[in-house]
């Protein structure tokens, strides 16, 4: 566990281990929202002599954003200082569009953001918060537009694929979610997530050219990382099992043995893995399933 | 040979201690002037981010498969549609510096705050210690160095390694501003917020160098008109370097232990740009990975 964690565990009131947990926060710009509350409020309202003007200012604002998913009433007072501060701040009144939208109020903060897309037309983060607040308010058809307007303008930006893949993904418009898995694997072609999400895709649709290409993805997803990726195994295992039972008159000699040769490997693997673990009632249901298509 | 102490006491330490203070002095000074960030055009960004999405293409396109590479090269490619056959709606570095007034103060604060104090320092210090050697430079230097580096000292025959107070300055001036961005980045370390100005111009300057295009016209920092035009056509060189083949495939066979191969495609005229005629498509389509059974049926029924 973390040692600024830890510290505080057992002496709450510790100001310079809150201070340290909440550089760290920020650095990795994690969103551990209930501890940045718990020990960076204190960290305002009784130690602010003991930071700098500057580092007041960012754990005012950490903890703002914390206060928007736990504490609502902190935020707002915290926004009105903030505000007082910095009146005619681009950043501060960022944030009080986000305080409205986590209040509900989706009209209000439309209207900020489009005002300040006025004097900054080319300012990403209220771009993109604009297409958070339809997807809020549940819209999806809505939403999906608005993030491919956005897109058509950010292409790089690997977070709105990610979004607009889950969206297809939910309305199961699999191949526009292909291209969209496609976009994130050639952003980050290490990341084994998007090479095991394409290869479900891939599954999903079906036919016999996409589960072969399903169970290569799953392979290379394997390839990555073996160590804690028991579901793309399972995946090649499922693949694999399909293209055997439904397929096995399309395929060619050696494209039946790679297959077969793939089955068996997953299924080892997989073996392997729960005679690991201590036994319970999935251990043994696993390995019975396992045993049956043999 | 040894130094006088009265030349260490009264002009090195003097030396080091005026230069460290002059940018103490004009980083507090930088830092309460306003400066406005330049605002990044809407348009210079959208093709900021067509650039790093059509690097990243080029850079994994063995990730994914033939299909999906060739139904985004038009996008890139195509004759009148590309976006990489459009004119680079940027403008010209120069043109925009010269008429944007937050442009040109914060050039002023760039070269000159930086130029007209060095300059002024080194003029007031060759005044005040003219006409002494100061230091002896430990590695040796060819004789042509000494005009530069013994100012206001007449003696030809003297080593050139004996140096006087203008070069020490020198030496101190950008020794010293390592350490002093050490002592003034420790504030600079605090600043990790999402929405901290120096993040956001972090996502803003991801942009890949600019590959060399073939017709090397020596660019000066792209100060010509004609340059920035042609960003984008620039790019198209990427896509032509690019031999699909989809890496994927190779995976599978590593975990069970097969021999990896590699088609190289020997491809005789050009890109894969070329039209392949729709009936010879089909075909292909259907004989491609197909039991021997059913490719009799299809060639069967041709006949």
């Amino acid at each position: 566990m973390n040692k600024n964690l830890q510290i505080l565990k057992n002496k709450p009131n510790n100001w310079k281990a809150a201070r340290g947990l909440l550089r760290e926060y920020r650095e990795k710009q994690q969103r551990n929202s209930y501890e940045i509350m718990k020990y960076g409020l204190p960290l305002i309202k009784k130690n602010s002599k003991r930071l700098s003007k500057e580092e007041l200012f960012e754990v005012m604002e950490q903890v703002f954003l914390a206060g928007l998913d736990v504490n609502l009433e902190e935020s707002n007072a915290l926004l009105l200082k903030l505000q007082k501060q910095f009146p005619k701040s681009l950043r501060v009144t960022k944030l009080s569009g986000l305080f409205e939208e986590a209040m509900g109020h989706w009209k209000n903060a439309q209207i900020i953001y489009q005002s300040i897309l006025k004097d900054n037309p080319s300012d990403q983060i209220a771009q993109k918060r604009l297409v958070c607040i339809s997807k809020a308010q549940g819209n999806t058809k809505l939403t999906i537009q608005n993030l491919n307007k956005y897109l058509s303008h950010f292409q790089g930006d690997t977070e709105a694929w990610e979004e607009l893949l889950d969206l297809y993904l939910s309305q199961q418009c699999y191949s526009k979610a292909l291209f969209c898995c496609e976009e994130l694997i050639l952003a980050e072609p290490d990341n084994y997530q998007h090479h095991y999400q394409i290869a479900n895709i891939y599954y999903t649709i079906g036919k016999r050219s996409d589960l072969i290409k399903a169970r290569q993805y799953y392979a290379h997803s394997i390839k990555l990382l073996e160590e804690q990726n028991l579901k793309s195994f399972y995946g090649l295992y499922l693949t694999t099992n399909k293209l055997k039972t439904l397929f096995s008159r399309n395929l060619n000699q050696s494209e039946t043995q790679i297959n077969e040769q793939l089955l068996q490997f997953a299924k080892d693997k997989i073996k392997k893995f729960y005679l690991q673990k201590e036994d319970n009632n999935t251990k043994t249901t696993v390995l019975e399933l396992l045993e049956i298509d043999n | 040979m040894r130094l006088d102490p009265q030349i260490r006491d009264w002009v090195l330490f003097p030396i080091v201690i005026i230069v460290f203070l002059v940018s103490v002095i004009r980083h507090y000074l930088f830092s309460i002037i306003p400066s406005k960030k330049p605002a990044v055009d809407k348009d210079t960004q959208r093709e900021q981010q067509l650039l790093i999405r059509s690097n990243r293409i080029c850079k994994n396109a063995n990730m994914i498969s033939k299909r999906s590479f060739i139904s985004r090269q038009p996008f890139f490619l195509d004759e009148t549609n590309g976006e990489l056959n459009q004119d680079s709606k940027q403008k010209p570095l120069a043109m925009s510096m010269m008429f944007d007034p937050s442009m040109m103060t914060n050039m002023m604060k760039g070269s000159m705050g930086n130029m007209i104090p060095q300059v002024v320092l080194g003029q007031l210090i060759s005044y005040l210690f003219k006409g002494f050697l100061v230091v002896k430079l430990p590695f040796f230097l060819p004789a042509r160095f000494k005009t530069m580096l013994q100012q206001g000292i007449g003696l030809s025959s003297l080593d050139s390694s004996f140096v006087s107070s203008l070069s020490w300055y020198f030496m101190v001036y950008f020794g010293l501003s390592g350490i002093i961005n050490l002592l003034f980045q420790a504030k600079d370390v605090l600043v990790h917020s999402y929405f901290s100005p120096i993040k956001e111009q972090m996502r803003q300057i991801q942009v890949p160098r600019p590959t060399p295009a073939p017709s090397a016209t020596p660019s000066l920092g792209n100060m010509g008109a004609t340059d920035k035009k042609d960003t984008l056509r620039n790019e198209k060189e990427n896509w032509k370097m690019i031999d699909h083949w989809f890496d994927i495939q190779n995976s599978e066979l590593e975990l069970i232990g097969k021999p990896i191969t590699q088609e190289k495609v020997v491809k005789k005229q050009s890109t894969s740009k070329t039209q392949i005629p729709k009936k010879i498509k089909s075909q292909n389509k259907k004989m491609k990975n197909t039991s021997p059974k059913t490719r009799k049926r299809i060639t069967k029924k041709k006949k």
